[in-house]
């Protein structure tokens, strides 16, 4: 029977809902700037009806839960744009880095370098004998070699740092990974998990996708399970977690990234093409070395080219057979026969290079590089001959110094001269940070539509809370009203009992 | 459709549209600080490779002139060699042709005497040195003069020609070795040989030997030739090296006008980008200032 201790119950109803609203409004409004929140809404229902004389009447209201806004298919656009985002991020970065360290500018650069040489070949076809100008071409030759090494030994340094970075990067990834499986846990736990849980396990993954790049998949009582993206690898499954570690490999002596599935290792650094060790995987294992290979086309041409017409002339104290540039044989040990194509024929010249030791006098090493050991002259007693000089000079512009295709035969691969080879390795280069620096900011533009997208539908509306705050203020004053009508009539009951 | 917009949206759009904006404005202000608007490869890789072009074809006229400039510099002193030996061999002709009409003995050997004097400077012009190096001596380049005995006129050098990169395509011989010039091509010792006709008429003059002198004498006409001829070449190969030199500035003038267009930056016109992107940087500046006043909270209550 529907009395006044019910209609008290009644609006005590109404109160609780108002307050539990003016909280979850509370939460909201604390939580405007917390990344990955989703916006919570209190789910109210009637409490109930009691049925008195065949009249039904409700008895207040209830929450039935704490809802969260939320749409699977934006998270998951949101977060797989992250991966790429950071992938391209840090590819750009990479490449951008490169640049930085291959810059030329008027003052110093291996184009700068090999200019100032071959002017000083040159010169020397003009004074094949003058020790002024000999002097010269051994300042010159040295910086190119200095140039080039210094290059590589750069770019050597980045590649190490990528490298480190990446193990570094594995171990946050466990970290995130770990965090995850708890969260699993403890949703797992409870029949109505946390809309918090929920919150903190979308970024953790989110965070994970910067990282490594993942695919989520929903699995049964708001579990879910995390691959790597485009891989079937599980980093996250229901009650389970797939660690990754790094090991040296055999070939390359830098990181591979391993999965450790129940025990068994398994190499999967191929697999990893999206996140910041996506982006540092390929700096570190294309962009650096493919712009490392052409330094060592670079100096394995000239190595190869100033030795062999070197070897044929006469200093002016008369030696002969000495080369320019050490190391004497810019192959490597055990490359393929000449014709045969070999992709680490020149691995690691250019780091190097030097101007060669035959050209120290050996009764006098302290004295350092000799200029008169320079061999200009085809002809021994002949110091104003130029013969050699000259074909030194002509290398300036023969297309056929270069060995791209690393069989041991640059005549046929017109890979330009040694200037036209740099030059196009620096606009190859620029290309590809102008490339990929657009790509990111398309992906930026992406990124941002995927988290307005997520916003839109999760993110917490100061106009909004701004009006629940207004509704359930004006529900609890009606409530709290209904309230003191009742009490009063209550009051007035009994007060006239006592008359 | 009525899409929700919250302030981290608002937020997120303009911190990503400032990124760009000063980021804009971060590269405005590099090219006005190195006056150039490709400073790297990746700011506009087709002119870059264009640049880095440039810059090698510069370097490599600029070789080409150093070069030239250096043989030029040695052929004035061969060209003045050439004309010294070519004024004594006429002053020497001179001398013959009077002496041969003489019929006084002490006068033919005073003649005798100023042909050896003459001789004597032909071959201090042969052993002539430039920047510390003999001129004649071919390309061997010897510690001692070429023509260093005064009597047999030998010379020491070798007939070693050598050459200079004109350009790519094209070298051209830059040496006359002292046997060439002294000898001709009859060699040491011919009918060619200077020294030779200046030694055989001196020793004919002391010796009043007129049937020498009068054989002798028709040869200096051809020697005198010769040099002239040399000096004809020497005066060509200069007239081309000059062509050349000229070529080359002309070419890297051209070549640093084709640069400067690719590489400098307009200051004008990047001091007006600049005005662009700091407006564009004040105006969402302003616009997100504006944004984060309020919200419908500031109205309740």
């Amino acid at each position: 029977m529907v009395n006044l201790n019910t209609s008290l119950l009644t609006g005590f109803s109404g109160v609780q809902v108002a307050q539990v609203g003016l909280n979850v409004t509370g939460n909201n409004i604390a939580n405007v700037n917390t990344e990955g929140y989703s916006r919570q809404s209190a789910d109210h229902t009637t409490r109930g009806v009691l049925t008195s004389q065949g009249i039904t009447v409700g008895i207040g209201a209830d929450v039935r839960e704490i809802m969260a806004a939320r749409e699977n298919l934006a998270n998951q656009l949101l977060t797989n744009q992250k991966g790429r985002t950071s992938l391209l991020e840090e590819h750009a970065s990479g490449l951008n880095d490169v640049e930085s360290l291959m810059a030329e500018s008027d003052e110093t650069g291996i184009a700068k370098s090999l200019n100032e040489l071959f002017s000083a070949v040159e010169l020397s076809v003009a004074r094949p004998s003058d020790l002024g100008t000999r002097e010269q071409l051994l300042i010159t030759a040295e910086d190119v070699a200095s140039e080039i090494r210094a290059r590589d030994a750069d770019l050597d340094d980045l590649q190490r740092q990528s490298n480190t970075d990446i193990a570094d990067l594995v171990s946050k990834v466990n970290l995130i990974t770990e965090r995850i499986a708890d969260i699993n846990r403890n949703i797992n736990s409870t029949s109505t998990p946390s809309q918090n849980l929920i919150d903190d396990r979308q970024r953790e993954i989110n965070e994970l996708s910067k990282l490594v790049g993942v695919d989520v998949f929903d699995l049964p009582g708001e579990q879910v399970q995390v691959n790597i993206q485009g891989a079937n690898q599980i980093l996250v499954g229901r009650e389970m977690r797939n660690t990754l570690s790094v090991s040296t490999s055999a070939t390359t002596g830098f990181f591979d990234v391993n999965i450790n599935v129940k025990g068994t290792v398994s190499n999967i650094t191929s697999q990893i093409t999206s996140g910041k060790i996506g982006g540092k995987l390929q700096v570190r294992d294309t962009e650096i070395p493919q712009v490392r290979e052409r330094l060592d086309n670079l100096a394995a041409g000239l190595i190869i080219s100033f030795n062999t017409i070197h070897q044929t002339g006469f200093g002016l104290n008369g030696t002969t057979g000495l080369n320019f540039f050490d190391p004497p044989n810019a192959t490597v040990l055990g490359a393929t026969a000449i014709g045969t194509q070999d992709p680490n024929r020149y691995d690691g010249i250019a780091g190097t290079i030097t101007l060669s030791n035959d050209l120290v006098d050996p009764l006098n090493p302290a004295a350092g590089f000799d200029a008169t050991r320079l061999a200009h002259s085809s002809a021994a007693g002949a110091a104003g001959n130029n013969a050699v000089v000259l074909q030194l000079a002509d290398l300036r512009n023969s297309t056929a110094v270069i060995d791209s295709d690393r069989d041991g035969d640059p005549a046929p691969d017109a890979a330009g001269t040694f200037e036209r080879y740099h030059s196009s390795t620096l606009s190859m280069l620029g290309r590809k940070v102008n490339t990929v620096n657009t790509e990111f900011d398309t992906q930026q533009a992406l990124l941002e539509q995927a988290e307005a997208r997520v916003d839109q539908v999760s993110g917490v509306s100061l106009d909004e809370e701004a009006i629940s705050l207004s509704q359930y203020q004006r529900a609890f004053e009606a409530s709290s009203r209904f309230l003191g009508v009742i009490n009063q009539l209550t009051s007035e009951i009994i007060n006239r009992l006592g008359s | 459709m009525v899409f929700r917009v919250t302030q981290s949206q608002i937020d997120g759009k303009f911190l990503m549209q400032q990124g760009i904006a000063l980021a804009d404005e971060s590269q405005i202000l590099e090219k006005l600080s190195t006056f150039k608007k490709v400073n790297r490869a990746s700011d506009n890789p087709g002119d870059a490779n264009l640049i880095n072009q440039a810059k090698n074809d510069i370097g490599e006229a600029t070789g080409f002139r150093k070069a030239i400039e250096a043989t030029l510099s040695r052929f004035q002193a061969v060209e003045t060699a050439f004309t010294e030996i070519r004024d004594v061999l006429d002053d020497a002709r001179e001398l013959v042709v009077e002496g041969s009409l003489s019929v006084n003995n002490p006068e033919r050997q005073t003649i005798a005497d100023q042909l050896g004097h003459y001789r004597a400077e032909i071959i201090d012009r042969l052993n002539v040195k430039h920047e510390g190096q003999f001129l004649f001596d071919g390309t061997v380049q010897v510690a001692t003069p070429p023509f260093d005995d005064p009597v047999t006129g030998a010379y020491t050098g070798n007939n070693s020609l050598y050459s200079l990169r004109l350009n790519a395509q094209e070298n051209v011989v830059v040496n006359w070795p002292g046997s060439t010039v002294a000898f001709g091509p009859g060699g040491f010792g011919s009918s060619d040989d200077v020294l030779f006709l200046l030694q055989t008429l001196e020793d004919a003059f002391r010796a009043d030997d007129l049937a020498t002198i009068d054989a002798t004498l028709p040869l200096l006409a051809p020697a005198d030739e010769r040099i002239n001829g040399l000096i004809g070449e020497v005066g060509a190969l200069s007239g081309r090296l000059i062509s050349e030199q000229d070529h080359y500035e002309n070419f890297e003038l051209g070549l640093r006008e084709v640069l400067q267009d690719l590489e400098s930056a307009d200051l004008a016109e990047e001091a007006v980008y600049l005005k662009q992107a700091r407006n564009k940087v004040d105006a969402q500046l302003r616009a997100q200032g504006s944004v984060n006043r309020q919200s419908l909270l500031d109205f309740l209550g």
